[in-house]
């Protein structure tokens, strides 16, 4: 997919914006505090339907500002499109395409895939495994889409049995009542299991590779880390043996809610021993990986949209990273010098005080 | 604002479901405009429901008397149960009007958060029925959420080796369109596919 043209309206720093993208590798260069992430987070929303950087989307509209818009032309599966994203505080979002307003902002993904770093992003290899199990999560629900309603019915089953166990240890209910919940958690969480499993499984080796391309020393690896793994049966069997433990401490103790997902380099787990610049580098292969596996499934490359990556970096992984960007397809890069871009990227955009213009003829 | 009496009126509307403040202003001012005939025909049937209708003394469903209508009809079959959430469950199964069995009324689903437990629901009162005899079947026909899913695996495991039990199969609705469904509906109608 390719994303020519954006339009922005009242977002963020931004009174009015159209810009057009080139092919490959496109450097949005600007100062500190000049909209560079705000061009990203515009694209991101009109691509997705939401923002990558807050929840909130009041938070988006221009200070003074009644209404936000965003708008892409979009070239996806060899057709062009036009999407467009319309917010009003205290009103539900509008997301068209083509003209039509679609339901629901998930609709979107059936179309393209949109992947994105940001330096919050670091939390993933930094932070705790809920982290890694939400972006594990995100990550399946994009190859499988039926993932994601998998776990909202485990995470609603669980409440519903760390309640019971409350109610059990309280003395209100029998023990047995945990029989049902145990045959649903046990049904969902199986499911979860696997498709995370599949997931990591697919992940592991591409992860590996890209971490090499990015200047890693090799030898690294994703490997899942499940509470418990097995099927149905196994998780059942599990949960019935912890039974007299989860109803003293009147909460769930096993199951894919405790799952982790461990990154290590050289056998280092490099949540705990990587330096700042491997974990970024980490995080950059994580991404790249997931990329090619979206090519490798839905036939069609997503777009990169990366802020601020090549701080931290030496020039040596700057290069790669490039490098490997452009295999690709299409990448915005947001960067405070031009300069730190190993070699001239397809087309440069020039941010300045919420007004974006594309750099004429460089030398 | 209002004088206390059409004040007490507006408060008991708005406690009604899916009754908001403006809306229960609006019926409330309504009942003041009409006839005062109109308006105390409505009082003298909610006082007549409630003096009325109880619940049926086999399946729990809405009843005016000892028995509900479908348990008093001789014509409806007694090997077959459907076991159903609340009263108004009833409703859209008899409007199939392929269903000639008896129901049961749960008057709810297993929901721990809400603190409902399994002693909460007329589960005890359903197994008395199957074991008095004379059930083939009974069709769980809860709603297809976490509570009606759990509510019906529980009801299975109470009812094992007493009678065949049955479940409410989910798949896509007639009429709709392929492309509108969810992931997890196609799924489930995938699962649930039969030989043609």
């Amino acid at each position: 997919m390719q994303v020519e043209r954006l339009r922005v309206t009242q977002f963020r720093c931004y009174e009015r914006a159209d810009v057009t993208f080139a092919a490959g590798v496109t450097a949005i260069v600007g100062a500190n505090g000049a909209g560079k992430t705000s061009l990203l987070e515009a694209a991101h929303l009109a691509l997705t339907g939401y923002s990558p950087r807050t929840t909130n989307d009041a938070r988006c509209v221009q200070e003074g500002a009644a209404f936000l818009r965003v708008e892409a032309e979009v070239v996806a599966r060899g057709s062009s499109h036009d999407v467009s994203v319309g917010f009003e505080p205290g009103v539900p979002k509008r997301v068209t395409l083509d003209g039509k307003s679609l339901r629901s902002r998930d609709q979107l993904d059936a179309w393209w895939t949109c992947l994105v770093f940001l330096p919050d992003r670091l939390a993933v290899v930094k932070r705790a495994p809920a982290v890694r199990r939400a972006y594990l999560d995100r990550a399946t629900s994009r190859l499988e889409p039926a993932h994601l309603t998998e776990v909202l019915a485990y995470t609603r089953a669980l409440t519903q049995r760390n309640a019971l166990l409350r109610r059990v240890r309280a003395g209100v209910t029998p023990g047995a009542a945990l029989d049902v919940w145990d045959v649903v958690l046990a049904k969902h969480g199986a499911a979860i299991i696997a498709a995370r499993s599949r997931t990591c499984a697919a992940l592991a080796p591409l992860f590996a590779e890209r971490l090499v391309a990015l200047g890693g020393p090799g030898g690294s690896t994703l490997t899942y880390r499940p509470r418990l793994d097995g099927g149905e049966k196994d998780l059942l069997a599990a949960l019935e043996a912890r039974r007299g433990v989860d109803i003293d401490r009147a909460v769930s103790g096993t199951g894919p809610h405790m799952d982790d997902v461990l990154l290590s380099e050289r056998r280092r787990d490099l949540r705990v021993y990587g330096s700042q610049g491997e974990q970024r580098t980490a995080v950059l292969a994580l991404l790249l990986a997931e990329a090619r596996l979206i090519v490798e499934r839905r036939g069609e490359e997503p777009i990169l949209l990366l802020d601020d990556v090549l701080s931290e970096l030496d020039t040596g992984r700057r290069r790669r990273l490039i490098e490997t960007v452009r295999e690709h397809g299409q990448a915005l890069i947001t960067t405070t010098e031009v300069a730190h871009l190993p070699e001239p990227p397809d087309g440069v955009l020039v941010v300045s005080a919420g007004s974006v213009a594309p750099l004429v003829e460089r030398g | 604002m209002l004088p206390p009496a059409a004040e007490r009126l507006v408060h008991e509307l708005e406690r009604l479901p899916g009754v908001g403040r403006r809306t229960a202003q609006r019926l409330a001012f309504h009942l003041l405009r009409v006839s005062e005939q109109e308006a105390l025909s409505l009082a003298e049937a909610v006082r007549e429901v409630r003096a009325r209708i109880g619940f049926c003394t086999v399946c729990y469903s809405l009843a005016e008397g000892e028995l509900c209508g479908t348990c008093s009809d001789a014509r409806r079959d007694r090997s077959q149960i459907c076991v159903v959430e609340t009263p108004s469950d009833v409703v859209p199964i008899e409007r199939t009007a392929s269903f000639r069995g008896l129901y049961h009324v749960l008057g709810g689903a297993l929901s721990p958060i809400d603190g409902v437990d399994p002693a909460d629901l007329r589960i005890t009162e359903l197994v008395a029925r199957v074991a008095a005899g004379g059930v083939e079947e009974v069709i769980v026909a809860t709603n297809p959420t976490m509570t009606g899913e759990a509510t019906a695996s529980y009801v299975a495991t109470v009812l094992r080796g007493m009678t065949r039990v049955t479940r409410l199969a989910s798949g896509l609705p007639v009429g709709g369109d392929l492309e509108f469904a969810d992931e997890v509906t196609i799924g489930r109608a995938l699962a649930g596919r039969r030989e043609l």
